[in-house]
């Protein structure tokens, strides 16, 4: 900030004494800013470790427990008021009173944590089943709507990993123990509902960074699959279960609706659509047809990762969003880290393969720096 | 709608989650019927409720070669012997009337066959497990308690 105040002033376009101002003030800024954030680091650790503390207090089913065990309904009725307390103290402090905001918020986002804890509770009361689906969908159907009332992205980012833990438990619990539900279907599920999710209109407009949290999340378990499609899958699996086909027809649609529903549809909106439809259709067919080309899934794989990882570098640049550039550019390394390894190991001296792919993924990154380098000079970016 | 409504009903919808999982569980503790089940246990950890024991009971298994198709809800009808430990008179695709019987959903993993009941975990004081699970391997039964639509809960374990 410094340098562009004194380019102004290098202009004439502001004097001596209104760059010195503008500079303290950008310094006490700065300075506040970092106090502000030191202090909600403050607030958020404490709140993870107070609900990890209540989890663990209820995990350990020890003294404290066993000196109330006159009655479960003391337990659960000092766990309830515990969460409730927190989550109404907050609602005071941050939104009514608004005093103090920070310490408001953090208790909302540990009653988010309690109210888990409660379920878990009394599930450990009742000895429900251990890990089950239910309790983590129950969870994240409880705090989701805090998310979106108070417009906190670590609440939402809590109901996401909450939610992606449920899936994966309603799996376990399911008569299936194939390792194509975990490597294949599992992950386009779920990455392609998360990322649908960031694209609904409404979220997308009123909430904008919970629509970057759901595609960043949702990308990673797509990209894996991917990943493991270019290596090695069997030539057919059969699968006509409802379990599987009934998530996959709400997916298609899901995403026709978001595609009827958006109004202004940019060249990224129909990319990102074109890209889920053809992911599904790659699925269903996988998952379905008796005989599958194992050569045109693998390069039907091969074109969705490339595809990727070019809009999103395309974007990236565009909109001078370092986050998603560097995220491609870790796309790209592992994808040409796997194909390298894939095709090369069996063609190669081995001494020529380490060799020349040690050299390529050198040459590559000094190639992405300077580009990054170059496109992002003098952008906000570059001194924020 | 303003905030201060939503926060409010959602502190009851919270409330009422908790009090209907307390009371449909407690329903079922108050006025089931209790029959003793052979168990076989193994011993893991949950990761939000601590130590505890898998109980794997003998009215569970099924043959492999069996009618049942995977994630089938079933109802296992159940007699009793003179120390009122129980035993499978038959398996019901249908809800059994005027018989004292337990509702599960087949399990169809790879060679293992089996019906669960929602009475498989039982919950322990933290460390105790393994040695709970040492006790149980020398012979034991849980105490269940199934109340009129087949629901079971663990009341304790018999050792």
């Amino acid at each position: 900030m410094e340098k562009t105040i004194n380019k102004w002033l290098e202009k004439g376009l502001i004097d001596k004494e209104t760059a010195l101002r503008l500079i303290n003030e950008a310094k006490e800024e700065a300075e506040g800013l970092q106090k502000i954030h030191s202090l909600i680091a403050l607030y958020v650790v404490g709140a993870v470790l107070l609900g990890l503390g209540v989890i663990s207090f209820i995990a350990a089913n020890d003294w404290i427990l066993e000196f109330l065990k006159s009655s479960d309904f003391l337990k659960i009725l000092l766990l309830s008021g515990t969460t409730i307390g927190s989550f109404y103290g907050g609602y005071k402090l941050a939104y009514e009173n608004k005093n103090y905001p920070r310490l408001g918020r953090t208790l909302i986002f540990l009653s988010t944590i309690l109210i888990g804890a409660t379920y878990a509770l009394v599930g450990q009361i009742y000895h429900l089943n251990a890990n089950n689906s239910f309790l983590m969908f129950l969870w994240t159907a409880s705090i989701l709507p805090l998310a979106y009332i108070f417009k906190d992205k670590a609440i939402n980012i809590l109901s996401i990993i909450l939610f992606i833990f449920g899936v994966i438990f309603y799996y376990m619990e399911l008569s299936f123990d194939k390792g194509y539900t975990w490597t294949i279907f599992i992950p386009v599920i779920l990455g392609t509902f998360l990322y649908s999710l960031g694209n609904i209109p409404s979220i997308q407009k009123n909430y904008n960074n919970f629509s970057l949290s759901y595609k960043l999340v949702g990308l990673a378990p797509i990209f894996t699959t991917l990943i493991i499609l270019i290596c090695s899958f069997k030539d057919s699996y059969e699968l006509l279960s409802l379990n599987y086909i009934l998530p996959i027809m709400f997916l298609f649609a899901l995403n026709f609706a978001i595609v009827y529903l958006k109004e202004d549809k940019d060249l990224l909106f129909n990319l990102e659509e074109g890209f889920i439809f053809a992911l599904l259709t790659l699925l269903v067919l996988i998952l379905t047809l008796p005989v599958i080309s194992i050569p045109l899934i693998m390069l039907t794989s091969h074109l969705l990762i490339i595809f990727v990882i070019s809009t999103g570098f395309y974007f990236g640049y565009k909109f001078e969003n370092v986050g998603l550039i560097n995220s491609c550019t870790w796309f790209l390394i592992i994808y040409l880290t796997t194909t390298y390894c894939r095709f090369g190991w069996n063609f190669m001296d081995k001494t020529l393969f380490f060799i020349l792919g040690g050299a390529c993924l050198l040459g590559l990154g000094s190639f992405l720096e300077r580009k990054k380098k170059e496109t992002l000079k003098g952008s906000k970016w570059t001194w924020k | 709608m303003e905030i201060t409504k939503i926060v409010y009903i959602i502190i009851i919808v919270w409330l009422g989650i908790i009090g209907v999982f307390v009371l449909s569980n407690d329903i079922t503790m108050k006025t089931g019927k209790e029959v003793m089940l052979k168990i076989i246990p193994i011993d893991p950890r949950d990761l939000l409720r601590g130590d505890y024991v898998i109980l794997n009971y003998e009215i569970s298994s099924l043959p492999r070669n069996n009618e049942y198709k995977a994630d089938q809800v079933v109802y296992a009808v159940l007699k009793t012997d003179d120390k009122n430990v129980a035993t499978v008179d038959y398996i019901d695709k249908q809800y059994p009337k005027n018989k004292i019987f337990i509702k599960g959903i087949v399990r169809n993993k790879g060679w293992n066959s089996r019906i669960e009941y929602g009475i498989e975990s039982y919950f322990v004081k933290e460390k105790t497990g393994r040695q709970l699970q040492n006790n149980l391997r020398r012979g034991a039964h849980a105490k269940v308690l199934i109340d009129k639509n087949g629901k079971a809960k663990v009341k304790e374990l018999v050792y």
